[in-house]
């Protein structure tokens, strides 16, 4: 280490005791304007937009470049992985191929069925509309806070609230957009609240994110068949009206008495393209944030409860 | 320089801005290195090293003077913004850091090197407790037992960066 050594203080000058000063005057001056930032950031949120937006747009086009190589390398580990295990793996996906072959007949059949059952209702579809397609181009690797930054943003007519899915399932919701790119918060996320639905049961529940990856089943429907069991598939109820209904949200993976811990399905190693979807049912308020209601507890028809939600 | 601008070549007019704006460079460095914060890594749990914190430590510790608690004021705010975090909790952290560094640095002026090093674990770990802290107030509280990995490779970083540091110190020689 060449660090040059400082130099000694010529004490007692006045020039520097002035200079001394006017440096502890910035030095609180600096503190006091963090602490205001985060006053402002508590009492006013909506003001730092305008800054956040402008950091995605500056910050999504350096790591759509620089992501380039780290794919490369993810790429080359993955494929020196795949051989890993090769004969093992082809021979238990053989077998599981097999039996899912069986089951997509039954759901072909279930399919056609329940097609001309909705035609009998006179049953209308309501679909989400897809905003755009986009790729990952960055995240919030560094802190607690789960989110990941798409290359599409109110440019190509992104919003906050929108949900956002990948080819595996939900990813999350937008939260912050800029003008090319948009930050979405991850089912994971503390902040994080879906209105749920088990599939073995048909009980609705409202998953909450817990962070390091996880979520957590909350308000789960009455009833003993209702409770959850590990391997149980989770989807959109519909609940709320943001999230389109029967898009795989998590599995859960244990259940421990009360709590239900559940991995979401589009985990972060899968991430390449998302595709952003217009809000599927927007309550009258509309951009509001979503309505994760307490609702979620009361086992109501999907289109009733769009229409009880403030 | 007392030259007229008029008279100096091209290569007198870069030295002039170079030897103007040299002593920007460590808190330009640590602002581009906020960007990394952005990476597209997505992993269940923190994995980028605080970068732009370690260059606050290693500037504020060795040469404080390159390091205003102003200029890690907007290393803060660019640290909060790429992080996703409330702004302000690294905004306010990092300038107190830097007057702490300061302060602390002024008055044990000699010591080894691994001293330092060994400072330095504790002091993130605990810069990190806090940033939690301030951002649970503010917002939304979150599990710190997910940052330890971070904060180890952070601290695994910190001789590698000071040597950086140390580099570019010999290189463009700030007064």
């Amino acid at each position: 280490m060449a660090w040059p050594t400082t130099r000694p203080r010529s004490g007692g000058s006045r020039r520097d005791a002035r200079g001394r000063l006017i440096g502890a005057a910035l030095g609180v001056g600096a503190v006091a304007g963090g602490a205001m930032l985060l006053a402002i950031g508590r009492i006013a949120p909506e003001r730092m937009r305008g800054l956040r937006a402008a950091t995605l747009d500056l910050s999504a086009p350096v790591w759509d470049v620089a992501r380039v190589p780290v794919q490369g390398v993810q790429d080359v580990a993955a494929g020196v992985g795949d051989y890993w295990d090769a004969i093992g793996r082809a021979r238990r996906l053989e077998a599981e191929l097999a039996a899912t072959r069986r089951e997509a007949a039954r759901a072909a059949l279930f399919a056609a069925e329940n097609r001309r059952l909705k035609l009998l209702l006179h049953f209308t579809e309501t679909d989400s509309r897809r905003i755009a397609v986009a790729r990952v181009v960055g995240g919030s690797g560094a802190s607690l806070v789960e989110t990941a930054v798409i290359g599409a943003g109110a440019g190509t007519g992104v919003r906050p609230g929108q949900p956002v899915v990948t080819d595996a399932g939900l990813l999350g919701r937008v939260t912050e957009v800029g003008v090319r790119a948009s930050r979405v918060l991850l089912v994971s996320d503390n902040e994080s609240r879906v209105p749920v639905r088990i599939v073995r049961t048909g009980a609705p529940a409202l998953l909450a994110g817990v962070g390091g990856g996880w979520a957590e089943l909350r308000f789960i429907g009455s009833g003993p068949e209702a409770a959850p069991r590990a391997g149980d598939l989770l989807v959109t109820s519909g609940e709320g009206g943001l999230f389109a209904p029967d898009v795989p949200v998590a599995r859960v993976e244990s259940v421990h008495g009360e709590i239900a811990r559940a991995r979401p399905v589009a985990s972060p190693a899968t991430l390449g393209l998302a595709v952003v979807q217009s809000a599927w049912m927007p309550p009258p308020s509309a951009g509001a944030a979503p309505a994760a209601g307490l609702a979620a507890a009361a086992p109501a028809p999907v289109r009733m409860a769009v229409m009880v939600n403030p | 320089m007392n030259a007229p601008w008029v008279h100096l070549s091209t290569d007198e007019r870069v030295a002039w801005h170079w030897n103007r704006w040299r002593r920007a460079v460590p808190a330009a460095v640590a602002l581009f290195a906020a960007l990394a914060l952005a990476a597209p890594m997505l992993a269940p749990a923190p994995v980028v090293p605080l970068l732009p914190l370690l260059c606050l430590i290693v500037w504020g510790l060795y040469q404080p003077r390159l390091m205003p608690p102003w200029a890690a004021l907007l290393i803060g705010i660019a640290s909060d913004l790429t992080m996703a975090l409330p702004l302000g909790v690294n905004a306010t952290l990092m300038p107190l850091l830097a007057i702490g560094l300061r302060e602390v640095g002024a008055r044990l002026s000699a010591r080894r090197f691994l001293v330092d090093w060994a400072i330095a674990g504790p002091l993130i770990a605990v810069y990190q407790l806090l940033a939690l802290g301030l951002a649970g107030l503010v917002g939304t509280v979150r599990d710190p037992s997910l940052l330890v990995g971070q904060v180890l490779l952070s601290w695994a970083l910190f001789p590698a960066i000071a040597r950086a540091a140390a580099w570019a110190q010999r290189r463009i020689g700030f007064a």
